[in-house]
């Protein structure tokens, strides 16, 4: 029964299982953040505010889905393990987006010289393209 | 000789941990406590992989959008942004539905537990539903993905080419499609969207009634439970779906309406008429199917995990009936309440990705 010695904290009673609840005020509130929340995004598409636009609506999606996943998916109450495990997912993923976006864009130069060898040439279209690949 | 010794051993662990009758408990665990917290480890470890398995649809989009950020301006005016914030409050309250059964099951209330799953899987049907309107009415403008796109403005050119054609044909089949492209206005495509949908709300009429003549059968008969409740949950879904698809074809009636809604009028006070002209000017890109092949990819792969995730549910409200779940007992709602609640993160970020480009 040495097991028993390493999980701890609860003993006592193993018909028992403590965890976070979540008062209905508490949900209903987050529910009610998030639908105003939505309504927010959807007038704030409306106005022109040029290339902001998508870090608006980004900036407003990520405050809602900190409000899901650390309220309704408890993970403020959760275990330190859970919290960092899920942190960390996001932060690579961001990583990953970040360096595909990087890695497309440093071709840019090279497309735009192709494309400006490209316009005189009207007639054959082919043999240019391959030009670049052989290089 | 050596399973006798081990018969012994059990027995003689069994008198002494009372808790290993409990069939709750699976066996390699010591409390309720560690199973929970074990499971949710691994359903915490698959919601990682859900993220990391998205974010390649995400590249997809993030690269695709600062190449050509032309063409997702031009095809976002093809969505329709009330369906898709309608589906987002939809959804949202279906998280709190789940967060709320969660809470009942933690609680140990088996009765506000079903209600809450019930209430889930009808909003996650209602979102089906209006998800399904929306694919259908894309598939008859001609906006599929790349390769089966066919650009909005190819429909008039059509339609000026298509009485030439009618004349060298008599066929019926051409005479039909002729008299269609007469008026390929938006109200035709109207027709022709609710004519296909119509196929699906049949197949969802039978099996309501099919589902429900079951569950009314089945449900007196304490030996059939299980089969009972899973005809309720098709009932319910099936109605829900309806229930999605019925009422945006009734949103774009009133669209369609002569009177002008409140809420057009607010559009038309809202939206200057620069757009309007904006939208003739700014031509129709090249790639445009491209959009909407990342638009099928996401919504699609987005759509299937929210099929997944009414299994799981319907798989909890059996179990519920059988009354599986404790207030010791309750990983599974909660492990699927986690994973219904990632869905609807997804889509948080999929609904202004999509449909909120200006």
């Amino acid at each position: 029964m040495s097991d028993h010695a390493e999980s701890g904290v609860q003993t006592e009673n193993p018909q028992s299982c403590h965890v976070h609840i979540v008062p209905i005020k508490v949900l209903i509130g987050v529910f009610l953040a998030l639908v105003v929340l939505t309504i927010v995004t959807v007038e704030a598409a409306k106005y022109d505010v040029g290339d902001v636009d998508v870090i608006v609506s980004m900036a407003i999606a990520t405050v809602k889905a900190s409000l899901v996943v650390f309220i309704f998916m408890h993970l403020w109450y959760d275990k330190p393990l859970n919290r960092i495990m899920f942190f960390f997912s996001i932060v690579f993923a961001a990583f990953f987006l970040c360096m595909i976006l990087l890695d497309s864009h440093a071709y840019d130069n090279y497309v735009k010289g192709f494309q400006q060898d490209k316009t005189p040439t009207v007639a054959p279209a082919s043999p240019p393209a391959a030009a670049p690949a052989k290089k | 000789m050596n399973t006798a010794a081990t018969k012994t051993t059990d027995e003689h662990s069994d008198s002494h941990d009372h808790e290993h009758h409990d069939s709750r408990l699976a066996h390699h665990f010591d409390s309720h406590q560690q199973q929970f917290d074990t499971g949710k480890l691994g359903i915490w470890l698959f919601l990682v992989t859900e993220v990391l398995f998205f974010s390649g649809l995400f590249g997809f989009y993030a690269v695709y959008r600062s190449l050509h950020p032309e063409v997702f301006l031009y095809a976002s005016q093809f969505l329709d942004t009330t369906l898709g914030a309608a589906n987002t409050v939809v959804l949202l309250f279906s998280s709190l539905t789940m967060a709320w059964g969660v809470r009942c099951a933690q609680l140990g209330q088996t009765k506000g537990l079903l209600v809450c799953l019930v209430t889930t899987l009808a909003c996650a049907a209602i979102f089906l539903g209006v998800k399904s309107f929306e694919y259908t009415e894309k598939a008859h403008h001609g906006l599929l993905w790349a390769g089966m796109y066919q650009s909005p403005e190819h429909h008039e050119a059509e339609a000026a080419a298509a009485p030439a054609a009618g004349g060298e044909a008599s066929d019926h089949a051409h005479d039909e499609s002729a008299a269609a492209h007469d008026d390929h206005s938006d109200d035709s495509l109207f027709e022709k969207t609710k004519h296909t949908l119509s196929y699906m709300t049949t197949v969802l009429w039978t099996i309501i009634l099919l589902s429900g003549v079951a569950l009314g059968v089945l449900i007196k008969n304490p030996n059939k439970k299980t089969l009972a409740t899973i005809a309720g949950c098709f009932l319910v879904s099936a109605m829900g779906m309806q229930v999605g698809a019925y009422a945006s074809i009734g949103y774009h009636h009133l669209g369609h309406a002569e009177k002008p809604t409140d809420e057009e009028i607010l559009m038309a006070e809202t939206v200057p008429a620069e757009y309007a002209k904006q939208k003739e000017k700014v031509p129709e890109p090249e790639l445009a199917g491209t959009f909407f092949s990342v638009y099928f990819c996401m919504t699609g792969l987005h759509a299937i995990h929210i099929i997944g995730g009414m299994i799981a549910i319907s798989w909890l409200i059996v179990r519920t009936v059988h009354g599986a779940f404790t207030t010791y007992y309750f990983g599974a709602v909660d492990f699927v309440g986690l994973y219904w609640h990632l869905v609807d993160l997804i889509w948080i970020y999929l609904f202004p990705l999509l449909y909120l480009i200006n």
